[in-house]
């Protein structure tokens, strides 16, 4: 069956209304949404450690993005190696699939500049409800990782409680 | 006055308890070394050459054998307020001297009192005491300055919604503004904020009243510390019959068992939410060891076929070892879609728990006020905690997740393995104690040894090694772990909650029945034990049976932050290998100072044996190093947690 390409008005609705439903149980607060210099829709709320983000969504490239969402992990440190090795396991297939990234309808990846982290969701066959879906279940479970594996940076860089 | 209410009294007058004789029986035990042996040949040696060898004084014994005596009209002002407490079943009351008039009628009335050095580890006693049985325990301390030393306790009671009552005198109301004598104040202010009611008796009539109101606000709704002063003209007033006592009712008078049910309409929408469920999880804490509701939870959990994962001040409600058990299945936790929590009193924040965004929440909670605090709900219910999940497990039909409970038990595996790494990691490291040895091999003593894994009550304190023991830590019964200074992060308690567990032990309260007697373990930090090293010698005159671990890091926890600093790192670091052991044998203790991963379990053996033989306290001196917490030198490093389940602390 081929489905319907949404057009881009509707991807970013189709996100918006996602984020939106997040918003109104309370899961975000401060729900906003802006546009970048370069014109991109930016949804922005405070969710994790208290903290506002930024989520960006380019329908031309078919892609969702916490922009800077780890501050002082330079591209060359361990730890962004681990960061790495952490976002490609969310596609293992031995992860239950309400867990898993499927690649056949999303890749998830990160980047660093300037020693800052952002997690990108390339978005296929304009599954963008999936998508916006999986990112942020995706950063969710990026924060229990840290929180497991990287105390000491969340201290250090999010004010977290040291014991 | 402590011992006169023990099942166990003490057998011996005049007791030595010299290292000699100590260690002549400890060495029955396996795997003495003959390092060992001569090391306390030496001591033996120097206690006979003093002649003053330490001995518990004979009035302890003399006291024991007294029995307690109802307080009858006429009475005075304490022993009014005394009658209230045992009226209620107050189970236990620690002290330091001072506050005479209370003690001595609480102490009159057969209720267990106990004294130690500092106020502030009794209070911290009194918590413990209340979070492993249940009930409530009280802790006093004088007017003035033992007064102010139970603050920090009484901040960590009730951050952990503990239900103690803390009872302190108050000179007397005519010396009020006066400055006369000494230790004059209001001290109500000074607890503002850390309790759930205080009153400062002025009204000699009233003191019945008040007792009986102090109760009712310590047995009803969220648990936290209440807290009474006594003036002089209070404690000393005296009462020729209950005519001049206001308010003089019995009980069933003034209070009900009776507790708030759910209302069905939240009930149903509870019902709903779980039967729409792929991966429900309950979240089982304080509220339901308060309200002794795990039968309940366990009829819902297994009827529904819904995964249950535990957090708060203590855990055991629900077993470790049941099939459902997700404690220890923290990958799992992201993968729930309807979670039940029940008796959370002290909320997290979003993101705090491991739960995805997609879940929804059902919160049970006695308190209407707090329902929707911190986390979003989809579904409150307002009630007894125990009330509400009978209700839910009669209601609910029996379900299967099959799948669901597959993920947890695979990653329950998953968890385990990789404790097996951290423990192959640290056993490498051959120069010191690393903090998975003392994890690995304490839990392999009391959970796969000979002792029944039910057994030993556990108080999980310290900084660092907490992170890594409750990694390890199982509970297998309610009561059976204290969560350690659970939300209020303070440092040094551990001590004082193990002789607050132990008391609890000793007199088989509540959930501690069937273990009454058995030995106590807790395991602390070089920084904590600093705090409360002295009640060692009130676990040895009291002959308490606890086994202290000390991980002896040489610094405080806070050093890895000052790492780079070299001008302020000094500030976190302490001189190098002290010996805490050897200050607990000064203290009337046996002392083991262990400094290979190879010699822990031999240590822990001896201790346990001098424990359940001699009913003695012991401490470990684990010799560690700082070091341990860099990743990059020593893997695993300084570890994270995962909230709730057993690594849960801060909620």
């Amino acid at each position: 069956m081929v489905r319907p390409r949404p057009s881009s008005r509707d991807a970013l609705s189709i996100v918006r209304e996602k984020l939106q439903a997040y918003a109104e149980r309370g899961v975000f607060q401060g729900f906003c949404e802006h546009t970048t210099r370069r014109g991109l829709p930016v949804f922005r709320f405070v969710w994790l450690a208290g903290r506002p983000m930024e989520l960006t969504v380019d329908t031309a490239k078919h892609v969702l993005r916490f922009q800077q969402i780890l501050p002082g992990v330079p591209a060359r440190s361990p730890m962004y190696a681990q960061l790495k090795g952490f976002i490609a396991d969310r596609h293992d297939r031995d992860l239950p699939e309400h867990r898993r990234v499927d690649r056949r309808r999303a890749a998830a990846s990160c980047t660093s500049r300037s020693g800052s982290v952002s997690i990108s969701l390339a978005v296929k066959h304009n599954q963008y409800a999936y998508g916006a879906n999986r990112i942020v279940n995706l950063v969710h479970e990026l924060f229990v990782y840290l929180r497991d594996t990287c105390p000491e940076y969340l201290v250090e860089n999010f004010d977290a409680p040291q014991e | 006055m402590g011992e006169n209410q023990s099942d166990e009294p003490i057998k011996n007058t005049a007791r030595d308890v010299s290292r000699r004789k100590f260690i002549t029986k400890a060495m029955t035990g396996a795997g003495v070394t003959a390092a060992a042996i001569l090391a306390d040949e030496r001591a033996a040696a120097a206690d006979a050459a003093s002649g003053n060898s330490i001995k518990i004084p004979a009035e302890f014994d003399e006291a024991a054998r007294l029995r307690a005596v109802k307080a009858e009209f006429p009475m005075n002002g304490a022993q009014a307020f005394a009658r209230v407490c045992k009226e209620e079943g107050l189970a236990a009351l620690f002290s330091c001297p001072g506050n005479y008039a209370i003690v001595n009628a609480i102490a009159q009335e057969g209720i267990p009192t106990y004294s130690g050095r500092h106020e502030g580890a009794m209070c911290h006693a009194a918590d413990g005491f209340c979070r492993v049985t249940g009930e409530i325990a009280a802790a006093s301390g004088t007017e003035g300055p033992g007064f102010t030393n139970m603050i920090n306790a009484i901040a960590a009671a009730n951050a952990a919604r503990s239900p103690v009552l803390v009872l302190a005198s108050n000179v007397a109301l005519r010396t009020e503004d006066t400055e006369a004598g000494i230790q004059l104040g209001y001290q109500q202010p000074n607890t503002e904020g850390l309790k759930k009611y205080g009153k400062r008796l002025i009204n000699p009539a009233r003191v019945h009243e008040y007792g009986a109101y102090a109760f009712r606000q310590l047995r009803s709704g969220v648990p936290r510390p209440v807290h009474l002063d006594f003036p002089a003209e209070v404690s000393r007033a005296s009462f020729k019959a209950s005519s001049d006592l206001d308010y003089f009712y019995d009980k069933t008078k003034y209070r009900t068992d009776a507790r708030p049910h759910p209302d069905p309409k939240a009930l149903r929408a509870a019902v709903e939410l779980l039967k729409t469920a792929q991966r429900p999880i309950i979240v089982s804490s304080n509220g339901v060891f308060y309200s002794r509701a795990w039968d309940a939870l366990k009829k819902l959990a297994e009827k529904g076929d819904i995964a249950v994962v535990e957090s708060g001040a203590m855990k055991g409600q629900f077993s470790d070892a049941h099939r459902l058990s997700a404690n220890a299945a923290p990958g799992a936790l992201a993968s729930a879609d309807v979670v039940l929590l029940v008796g959370q009193y002290c909320m997290p924040t979003i993101g705090e728990f491991a739960f995805g965004p997609d879940a929804r929440t059902i919160r049970i909670d006695p308190n209407l006020e707090d329902i929707g605090r911190n986390l979003p709900i989809d579904v409150g219910i307002v009630s007894c905690e125990r009330a509400a999940l009978e209700a839910l497990a009669d209601a609910v039909p029996t379900m299967k997740h099959d799948a669901w409970i597959a993920e947890v038990a695979a990653a329950r595996k998953k968890f385990e393995d990789e404790l097996e790494v951290f423990y192959r990691q640290g056993a490498s490291y051959t120069d010191a104690v690393h903090p998975a040895v003392i994890a690995k091999e304490l839990t392999d003593f009391m959970y796969r040894g000979k002792l029944p894994k039910e057994q030993t009550t556990f108080v999980s304190g310290g900084y660092g090694i907490a992170r890594y023991v409750r990694r390890w830590l199982r509970g297998y019964r309610p009561g059976q772990i204290l969560n350690g200074a659970y939300q209020y992060g303070d440092i040094g308690p551990d001590l004082g909650y193990a002789f607050g567990a132990a008391v609890a032990v000793r007199h088989g309260v509540g959930p501690q029945g069937p273990y009454q007697g058995a030995p106590v373990i807790c395991v602390t930090g070089d920084a904590g034990i600093g705090y409360t090293i002295m009640e060692l010698e009130t676990a040895s005159k009291y002959r308490m049976p606890i086994i202290v671990i000390v991980y002896n890091n040489n610094a405080w926890g806070t050093w890895t932050g000052n790492a780079r600093s070299p001008l302020t790192l000094s500030l976190h670091l302490f001189q190098e290998n002290l010996r805490y052991d050897k200050v607990g044998e000064a203290l009337g203790a046996h002392g083991e100072y262990v400094t290979t991963p190879d010699a822990f379990r031999g240590a822990l053996e001896r201790c346990y044996q001098i424990a359940a033989n001699e009913s003695r306290p012991s401490i470990i001196n684990c010799q560690a190093k700082k070091e341990f917490w860099i990743k990059q030198r020593y893997e695993p490093g300084f570890l994270g947690t995962v909230e709730p389940g057993c690594m849960s602390y801060n909620h």
